[in-house]
C-alpha cells in the first residue's frame, strides 16, 4: 500500500510536463486575433483576421513597427475561409477575444445571415463583440488603417464605437449578441454602425503613416446603416441617425444647436430618455432631458425666465425635428427599427398577429405618430449673458 | 526506598552516573554522625549551596549546639524555600538533575532535598517569531517557572490552575496544563490529561511533540493547534475557555483547541482600533487565498480559460510568453521551488553572509531567468505575490501547510483547468470542514456557524460580552450593571 501510495506520488510531477492535456494550450501558442472583417469574394466571402501578437509587439513601441498582422482567407463559407488562413498561420487561431467585427456593406446588401452562424455557434467566442458596416471601402482596409493613438486597429474601432456612440449619437455601438437578438425579435429590424476610411488606405497601413503628425488615413464613424430583415437598405444621414437614436433610447448626452435672437446656441443633452407608448393607430414618443447651455452667440438676456423658457421651446422644437427625420427616413424605406411592431406585438398580440404580414410595408409607413418633448435648462456655465450681447450693450 | 548506610547510598549514586565529572558529593562529620550532600554542579549554583547549607552547617558545628535528631533538626532550620524530603532513588535523581542539592544522614531512610537551582536561560525577552507593534513584548523563555510566572502575572485569580505532569523516560520533563477553572471545558481538560499520561517515550524535547501525540491520526495539512511564544495570547487564550500547554524547555505553549481563524489573527488585533483591525483582517484573508490559490489560477486561466483574461492583458502575457520553451505549469513549479529554497537557506543560514541571498535571489533567480528566457516576467509576479502573501502568517506550520495546498491546486488547474480548480476548492473546503478536535469544530465559528464578534470583524472589546459557547459553558464575560448583583 505504502509503495503505491510513493509510486502515485512519483507520478503526479510528470503531469507537468504533459501538456497534450484536454483544451490546454499555451498563451504563445494561440494567434490572438482581435478584429475581423467579411468581404464579398465571388460567390463566397473573404475573411480577414486582425492578429495582435506579433513577435514585434515589443519593440514596435520604439521602432514604430506595424504591430499587428492581418491575414486574409478565402471560402465559400466563413469557417472554410478561416481554415484557409490556419494554412498561413503558424499559430492557433483563437477568436475569444474578438472585439469588433466589419462587414462590407456589399455583403450586408445581399444578406449577412450566412456569416453570423459560426461564431455564435463558436463555445470560444464571446458574443460581446462590436459589429460595424465599412462603407465605400473594403472591410478588410478598416482592420488595416493603423492609429497613432491606440496599438491595434481592433482596439482604435472598438474604443471608438463604444465612447463615440455614447456621446455623438450619429453612430451606435451594436453587441453582437444584442444585434442577433433583433435580428430574430418580431416586429423589430435592426441597425448598424457604418465606419469609412479618410484618406489614403494605401499609406495608412503602413507604418510610416504613424510618424508624421497628420495620419495618411483614418478610421471614421460614419452614420447608421438600416436594415431590413439581414439586408443593408440604406444609410441614413447625420440627422437621421441622431433622431434614430434618440427614439432607440441609445444615447447618454448629445449636442444639440438652435438658432436664438441673431445666432445660434449650443447646449449638451445629459440624461436624455425616450418612452413611447404604441396604439393600434398610433404611437406617443415621450422625450425627457436635462440641457446645459455650452456656446450662445444671441443677444437674449438669459437672466430672464421668459428668455429661458423660450430657449427650452427652441431646443425641443429642433429635437422634435432630428426625431420627425428619423422617423422619416425609417418609414420611406418601409422598416420599423424603432420596434413598435414589437411593443404592439407584446401588448395586442392577436391584433399583431393579423398585421404582421403586412405591417412593414403598409401599416408602419402610416403610422400616425405624437412627439412630446420636455427639456430642462439646468445651468448656464461660468458666465450669464453671451459675450456679444455684453459687447452690444 | 533509601538505604540507611550512607556509604552504600554514595556508591549508588556514584555507580549510577558513572564517569560524569559533575557529580560532586561530600561527606562532612558533626558530632560524630555523618552527612552526605550531593549535587550536579552543572546545573545548581555554587552560591545558593555555600549560603543555604554550608553556611547553615558551619554556624551549627561552630555553635556547638546539641541536638537529639541531627535529620530532624536540618530538615526543619535549614534556610531553604522549597524544602522536601526524598524517600527513593528515582526522586533523588530527579531532584539532583533539577538543580536541587540531597543531604543524607547517616541512618535515616529519608534524605533532604533543598533548591539550589542555577538559572540556565536567557531571561525574558522580545518575542522574536510574532512581532507586533503596539502591545507587550515579553515572551516565554526555556524556563518553565518563568512560563508560569508570566501567566500567573498576568492572571492573577486564583482560579487559574496549573496541573502537572512529568512525561519522558530519560528527560522527566515536567509539562503543565492550564485552564481556568470556572471557564474551560473541564472534560477536555481531564481527556488531554489522560491523553498525556498515556505517553511512554524517552523524551519530549518541545511542544510539538505533544501536538503530534494528541493528534495521532492527524492527516491534514493545516497545524489543528496553535502555537504561540506570546504569553498575552495565551492569557487570552485562556480567557476564552482554551487550555494551554506548557512544555519545560520550550517557548512555546500550545493553545488547546485551534481554530483555522487563529491562525489569521494577531494577538496585536486587540489592542489596536477595532475598525482599523477589520480591514487588516480582511487584507489577511484575501493573502490566504492568494497565497493558497494564485499559482492555480493563474494556470487554469491562461492555459485553459483565457476568455476571462482583458485582451490588452492576455495580448501582453502572450507576448511575453514568447520565448519560453516550459509549459506555464512547470514554469511556475520551478519558481515556487525557487523560492522555498531561498527561504530555507535565508532561514539556516548565519546572519554574516544573508545579504548574499538577497542579491542570489532578486537578481540572479529573478531578473536573468527572465533575461535568459527560462521564465517569463508575469511568472515572477504571480510567484511573489503569492509568497510574500504567505508570509503573512506567524505560525511556521501553518505556511507550510498552505505551501502543499498551493501544490495541489497548482497540479488540479494544470490537468483540468478550472474545472479541477474548482474540484480542488470543493475539496480544500471539505477537508477543512471536516477536521474537529474533541467536538470543537476547525473552521468554528464559521462553520458550524455561531454568532461571533471577532472572527473576522472585530467588535470594540466593549461589546464584546460573550466567549465563544464552542469553547466555554460560562459564556458571560462582560458583566453589566444588573447582572453583578
Amino acid at each position: 500500500m505504502i509503495v503505491k501510495k510513493i509510486k502515485i506520488f512519483f507520478c503526479l510531477p510528470i503531469l507537468l510536463f504533459l501538456t497534450g492535456c484536454w483544451n490546454y494550450n499555451e498563451l504563445n501558442t494561440l494567434a490572438i486575433t482581435t478584429g475581423m472583417a467579411i468581404d464579398k469574394y465571388k460567390d463566397g466571402y473573404e475573411v480577414s483576421l486582425l492578429i495582435a501578437n506579433s513577435k514585434r509587439v515589443e519593440e514596435s513601441s520604439k521602432e514604430g513597427e506595424a504591430q499587428t498582422i492581418v491575414y486574409s482567407g478565402k471560402g465559400k463559407t466563413i469557417s472554410q475561409a478561416m481554415k484557409d488562413i490556419d494554412l498561413i498561420s503558424s499559430k492557433q487561431l483563437y477568436i475569444g477575444h474578438l472585439s469588433v467585427i466589419v462587414i462590407s456593406d456589399e455583403v450586408a446588401k445581399e444578406g449577412i445571415v450566412n456569416t453570423l452562424d459560426f461564431l455564435l455557434r463558436e463555445p470560444e467566442s464571446i458574443k460581446r463583440f462590436y459589429i460595424a458596416l465599412a462603407r465605400d471601402t473594403k472591410a478588410k482596409s478598416i482592420l488595416q488603417v493603423l492609429s497613432p493613438l491606440e496599438s491595434f486597429p481592433s482596439q482604435n474601432i472598438y474604443s471608438n464605437i463604444k465612447f463615440s456612440s455614447e456621446s455623438h449619437a450619429i453612430s451606435a455601438s451594436v453587441a453582437y449578441g444584442i444585434f442577433i437578438e433583433e435580428l430574430l425579435a418580431k416586429g423589430k429590424e435592426t441597425i448598424l454602425p457604418s465606419i469609412s476610411v479618410k484618406g489614403n488606405e494605401e499609406k495608412g497601413s503602413k507604418s510610416q503613416s504613424l510618424e508624421e503628425s497628420t495620419p495618411k488615413a483614418e478610421v471614421k464613424l460614419n452614420t447608421l446603416g438600416l436594415f431590413k430583415d439581414d439586408k443593408l437598405i440604406t444609410y441614413a444621414d447625420a440627422n437621421e441617425s441622431r433622431g434614430i437614436n434618440l427614439i432607440r433610447n441609445n444615447v447618454d448626452e448629445m449636442i444639440i444647436s438652435t438658432y436664438c435672437d441673431g445666432g445660434t446656441a449650443i447646449a449638451k443633452l445629459n440624461n436624455i430618455k425616450t418612452d413611447y407608448k404604441v396604439d393600434k393607430e398610433k404611437v406617443d414618443i415621450d422625450l425627457k432631458g436635462v440641457a446645459y447651455i455650452r456656446e450662445i452667440n444671441c443677444n437674449n438676456n438669459l437672466n430672464s425666465s421668459k428668455e429661458i423658457d423660450k430657449l427650452e421651446k427652441s431646443f425641443e422644437n429642433s429635437l422634435k425635428g432630428l426625431l420627425k427625420k428619423g422617423i422619416a427616413v425609417a418609414k420611406k424605406n418601409k422598416t420599423d427599427i424603432f420596434g413598435f411592431g414589437n411593443a404592439l406585438y407584446k401588448k395586442y398580440p392577436h391584433y399583431y398577429k393579423s398585421i404582421e404580414n403586412i405591417w412593414n410595408d403598409q401599416v408602419f409607413p402610416n403610422y400616425k405618430y405624437n412627439i412630446k418633448a420636455d427639456i430642462k435648462l439646468e445651468s448656464k456655465g461660468s458666465i450669464e449673458n453671451s459675450l456679444k450681447g455684453a459687447l452690444n450693450e | 526506598m533509601l538505604d540507611k548506610n550512607i556509604d552504600k547510598v554514595l556508591n549508588k549514586i556514584k555507580e549510577k552516573y558513572g564517569p560524569s565529572s559533575d557529580l560532586v558529593t561530600r561527606i562532612i562529620k558533626i558530632k560524630n554522625q555523618k552527612i552526605l550532600y550531593c549535587f550536579l554542579e552543572s546545573v545548581s549554583s555554587d552560591d545558593k549551596i555555600s549560603d543555604f547549607f554550608m553556611g547553615y552547617i558551619d554556624s551549627y558545628i561552630k555553635k556547638q549546639i546539641k541536638f537529639k535528631n541531627l535529620y530532624e533538626s536540618l530538615k526543619n532550620a535549614i534556610p531553604n524555600s522549597n524544602l522536601s524530603t526524598v524517600k527513593n532513588y528515582e526522586d533523588v535523581f530527579y531532584k539532583l538533575a533539577s538543580g536541587f542539592t540531597c543531604v543524607f544522614v547517616d541512618g535515616c531512610s529519608e534524605a533532604i532535598s533543598l533548591e539550589t537551582r542555577s538559572t540556565l536561560d536567557r531571561g525574558v525577552t522580545e518575542a522574536t517569531s510574532e512581532n507586533i507593534v503596539r502591545g507587550p513584548k515579553d515572551s516565554f523563555t526555556e524556563n518553565h517557572q518563568k512560563n508560569l510566572g508570566l501567566i500567573r502575572k498576568r492572571i492573577k485569580d486564583p482560579n487559574l490552575w496549573f496541573k502537572d505532569l512529568v512525561l519522558g523516560r530519560r528527560t522527566k520533563t515536567k509539562i503543565s496544563i492550564a485552564y481556568i477553572k470556572d471557564v474551560s471545558n473541564l472534560k477536555l481538560v481531564k481527556y488531554i490529561e489522560e491523553e498525556l499520561k498515556k505517553i511512554d517515550i524517552d523524551g519530549i524535547l518541545d511542544s510539538g511533540y505533544i501536538r503530534e501525540f494528541l493528534l495521532k491520526d492527524d492527516k491534514s495539512f493545516f497545524p489543528r493547534f496553535h502555537s504561540t511564544e506570546r504569553p498575552d495570547l495565551a492569557c487570552m487564550a485562556l480567557l476564552e475557555g482554551k487550555i494551554v500547554i506548557l512544555v519545560e524547555n520550550s517557548p512555546f505553549v500550545l493553545l488547546i483547541p485551534g481554530l483555522f481563524i487563529d491562525f489569521l489573527h494577531s494577538p496585536e488585533d486587540n489592542y489596536q482600533k477595532a475598525i482599523n483591525i477589520d480591514l487588516t483582517r480582511i487584507i489577511r484573508v484575501i493573502s490566504f487565498f492568494i497565497t493558497v490559490m494564485f499559482p492555480g489560477i493563474y494556470v487554469a486561466l491562461t492555459t485553459f480559460n483565457p476568455e476571462i483574461i482583458p485582451d490588452e492583458l492576455l495580448i501582453s502575457l502572450a507576448v511575453q510568453r514568447g520565448g519560453v520553451p516550459f509549459p506555464t505549469a512547470l514554469e511556475i513549479t520551478v519558481m515556487i521551488i525557487t523560492f522555498e529554497i531561498l527561504r530555507e537557506s535565508d532561514v539556516r543560514i548565519p546572519n554574516a553572509s544573508g545579504a548574499a541571498i538577497g542579491i542570489v535571489g532578486a537578481l540572479v533567480l529573478g531578473e536573468a531567468a527572465v533575461t535568459a528566457g527560462i521564465v517569463s516576467p508575469i511568472v515572477i509576479i504571480v510567484i511573489g505575490l503569492t509568497s510574500i502573501s504567505g508570509l503573512l502568517f506567524t505560525e511556521i506550520d501553518f505556511v507550510n501547510g498552505i505551501r502543499w495546498w498551493r501544490f495541489i491546486f497548482l497540479l488540479a488547474s494544470t490537468i483540468m483547468g478550472v474545472i479541477g480548480f474548482v474540484a480542488c476548492l470543493i475539496l480544500f473546503i471539505v477537508k477543512l470542514c471536516s477536521l474537529e478536535f474533541y467536538g470543537v469544530s476547525y473552521l468554528a465559528p464559521f462553520s458550524p456557524y455561531t454568532k461571533h464578534q471577532n472572527a473576522i470583524f472585530r467588535k470594540p472589546i466593549s461589546k464584546i460580552k460573550k466567549r465563544y459557547s464552542f469553547l466555554s459553558k460560562n459564556i458571560i464575560r462582560m458583566r453589566d450593571d444588573s447582572e453583578k448583583n
